[in-house]
């Protein structure tokens, strides 16, 4: 599904050179539900900008189902970002003035769906995520988890090869955020999407199925629950 | 393409506030433009208007050495047919009166001497009526007295009411004139003044006289000649087929050769081209003011963008293009352009509706400031100018829509990974 094949990413600041990501090889499958964890500064959420095709590698290549994301130009990746891969933000990102169902039907209609399809899907991931009835709700009369679970269908509603989340859970009390964690579960079991979140919160390391942890821009531990 | 149409008329009312105050400042450019425009052009028309009806008439017919040396009025190039040519146009159906116009100095016998430049007309009072509206501009002098219009043959003259203040000359006090007759030679009429005139245009009031026909072609040796004959035709008539008729019907005029036919823009051309720059001109500093306002939708878009500028990087994220960002927001932009100009519009259209109806007396403001180049004093009303409006408005919301490209452009060169970390 994904292959990070040694991953290097150096940014300057100033005149120092930070070396985020120094080779990272991983792979991927098929409707895992994982985690990269590590501390701040690790380079958990360089690595998920890589996968994301938001940013490019300084040296080394990621494939997205076999296709070398390096290779594209800012277009293709754009294009590949919109059929592919589905985003989850640390502050959930809505669209102040678009209601929940404006949101996700965004996702959409950057896909160029019939208006029909597109209220049909939205509506079905509305109920998927239990927000049945509040499609008509803006984010500002919605609690945080709501926000959250409106952003999750907004990236699942394409049906996306891979999900990112980005620290989902950071803005949420532990209640909510488990209750987040648990309806990303479901989903990745229901939708069979590739899951991949970032995270230094144990609670959340603790759903995950597979945990890569980070450390200086290295992997130092890949581990599989059974 | 409907998402985004949805989406920047969504953000159009999201700050309704800044929206709002920045729309005001449109509509208030817009509507001065407007408003100011109307002016401008009412007072251009009006001042036509007058030249045609006191200055010019609507055409004339002149030597052509005459009309080549026109700043100098020189009477020995004048027309030694005028009898014939007034009749043939006469026989084609125009209203045509033969005039002798010269430069001239006028003093007050009894004062004190000084000269004033003038332009000396010497008019036949009967023919002259059918194409000009001097008569009804005679008015009661300061000291009382009703003026009168000019006999024929009576060595009478008619003054502008301000030259006649400058010459300190009243109702039948004397004054003399100093002029060249046809040969060359300096010669000096005098007469009595008759009337005083109050017309609407300056020049007439400050810079012109009038004497009889009859007495003014005995002093410069020019009986039975003019050096115009000046034709007049209805306001709205198309010039050019009318000169050529005119022309035709002189054309069969044995020795008519070398004259020529001018409409009222040749004669007052260099008139109009100073008018029209001076509006031109005005405009100039209008847009200005359009421009500034356009500025503050640019500011109002750069806030907006920074604003917004993790949201662009989320849409960005999930792959909506930069372009269809911009376009969004070109859109929004060009939003506050339409309800500012419609705003706008409506402000100028009012405002509009008063200065065309009613005008504006300017008249104390006039007299202070003297000639300022129209052919126009006191009421100055406004005339419906509506390309301008509709200019106003579509330049409006295309500027407006313009201003969003700046900041646009430098929120989407950031980085989506920068964006998302906005704070």
């Amino acid at each position: 599904m994904v292959t990070v094949k040694k991953a290097v990413k150096d940014y300057t600041a100033g005149k120092v050179i930070v070396h985020a990501l120094r080779g990272v090889d991983i792979l991927i499958n098929k409707g895992e539900f994982m985690s990269i964890a590590g501390p701040s500064g690790s380079g958990k959420t360089t690595l998920l900008n890589l996968i994301g095709c938001l940013d490019v590698c300084t040296s080394g290549d990621i494939l997205i189902e076999n296709e070398h994301v390096g290779n594209k130009n800012k277009i293709e990746r754009t294009m590949l970002r919109r059929k592919k891969i589905g985003f989850v933000f640390q502050s959930f990102n809505l669209i102040p003035v678009l209601t929940a169902f404006e949101n996700i039907a965004f996702s959409l209609s950057l896909l160029g769906l019939p208006n029909d399809e597109i209220r049909k899907r939205t509506m079905k991931i509305l109920d998927e995520v239990g927000l049945g009835g509040l499609e008509k709700r803006f984010p500002r009369e919605m609690s945080g988890g709501q926000q959250q679970r409106v952003a999750i269908a907004r990236a699942l509603v394409k049906n996306p090869a891979l999900v990112l989340a980005d620290e989902p859970t950071a803005n949420l009390d532990s209640t909510t955020g488990k209750e987040i964690l648990k309806l990303m579960e479901d989903l990745n079991k229901k939708h069979e999407s590739t899951f991949i979140f970032s995270t230094h919160d144990a609670m959340v390391m603790d759903f995950a199925h597979r945990l890569v942890l980070l450390h200086d821009g290295v992997i130092v531990d890949d581990k599989k629950k059974n | 393409m409907w998402f985004i149409l949805s989406l920047s008329l969504k953000n159009l009312f999201r700050y309704k506030r800044r929206t709002f105050l920045t729309a005001i400042a449109i509509a208030a450019g817009i509507a001065a433009f407007i408003a100011i425009d109307g002016v401008l052009l009412g007072a251009e028309l009006e001042s036509v208007r007058n030249l045609v009806k006191y200055e010019t008439g609507s055409a004339r017919i002149m030597d052509s050495t005459y009309w080549k040396n026109h700043d100098f009025l020189l009477p020995k190039y004048h027309l030694n047919n005028r009898d014939q040519i007034l009749k043939a146009v006469t026989d084609a159906g125009y209203a045509a009166t033969p005039r002798i116009t010269v430069l001239a100095e006028v003093s007050n016998a009894a004062g004190n001497g000084d000269q004033y430049p003038c332009i000396l007309a010497g008019i036949d009072p009967g023919m002259d009526e059918r194409v000009f509206s001097l008569k009804e501009t005679i008015v009661v002098s300061p000291d009382g007295v009703q003026g009168q219009y000019l006999s024929p043959e009576k060595r009478e003259i008619l003054l502008g009411k301000e030259l006649a203040e400058k010459l300190d000359a009243g109702i039948n006090d004397a004054v003399m004139v100093k002029t060249k007759t046809a040969s060359g030679q300096y010669t000096t009429l005098d007469a009595v003044v008759t009337g005083l005139l109050y017309t609407t245009d300056p020049i007439i009031n400050s810079g012109m006289i009038f004497m009889p026909l009859s007495y003014v072609e005995d002093a410069l040796l020019m009986q039975g000649r003019a050096t115009d004959i000046v034709i007049n035709f209805p306001e709205f008539a198309e010039l050019d087929p009318e000169i050529t008729k005119i022309a035709q019907a002189v054309s069969g005029v044995p020795g008519s050769e070398n004259t020529v036919v001018k409409s009222y823009l040749e004669i007052a051309s260099e008139y109009l081209t100073i008018s029209q720059t001076k509006r031109g001109g005005t405009s100039l500093i209008l847009f200005m003011v359009f421009l500034i306002a356009a500025i503050g939708v640019s500011n109002t878009m750069l806030i907006a963008v920074f604003e917004r500028t993790r949201e662009t990087g989320m849409m960005r994220a999930l792959g909506m293009r930069s372009g269809s960002i911009l376009l969004s927001l070109v859109i929004e932009a060009t939003g506050i352009g339409f309800i500012g100009g419609l705003g706008g519009v409506i402000l100028g259209i009012l405002a509009n509706i008063y200065m065309v109806n009613w005008g504006l007396d300017f008249s104390s403001l006039m007299s202070e400031m003297g000639n300022i180049g129209y052919r126009s004093i006191g009421i100055f009303k406004s005339a419906w100018n509506f390309s301008t409006i509709g200019n106003a408005f579509v330049y409006g919301m295309i500027y407006s829509g313009i201003m969003a490209i700046f900041p646009a452009c430098i929120a989407l060169r950031r980085s989506i990974t920068k964006s998302l970390q906005d704070k």
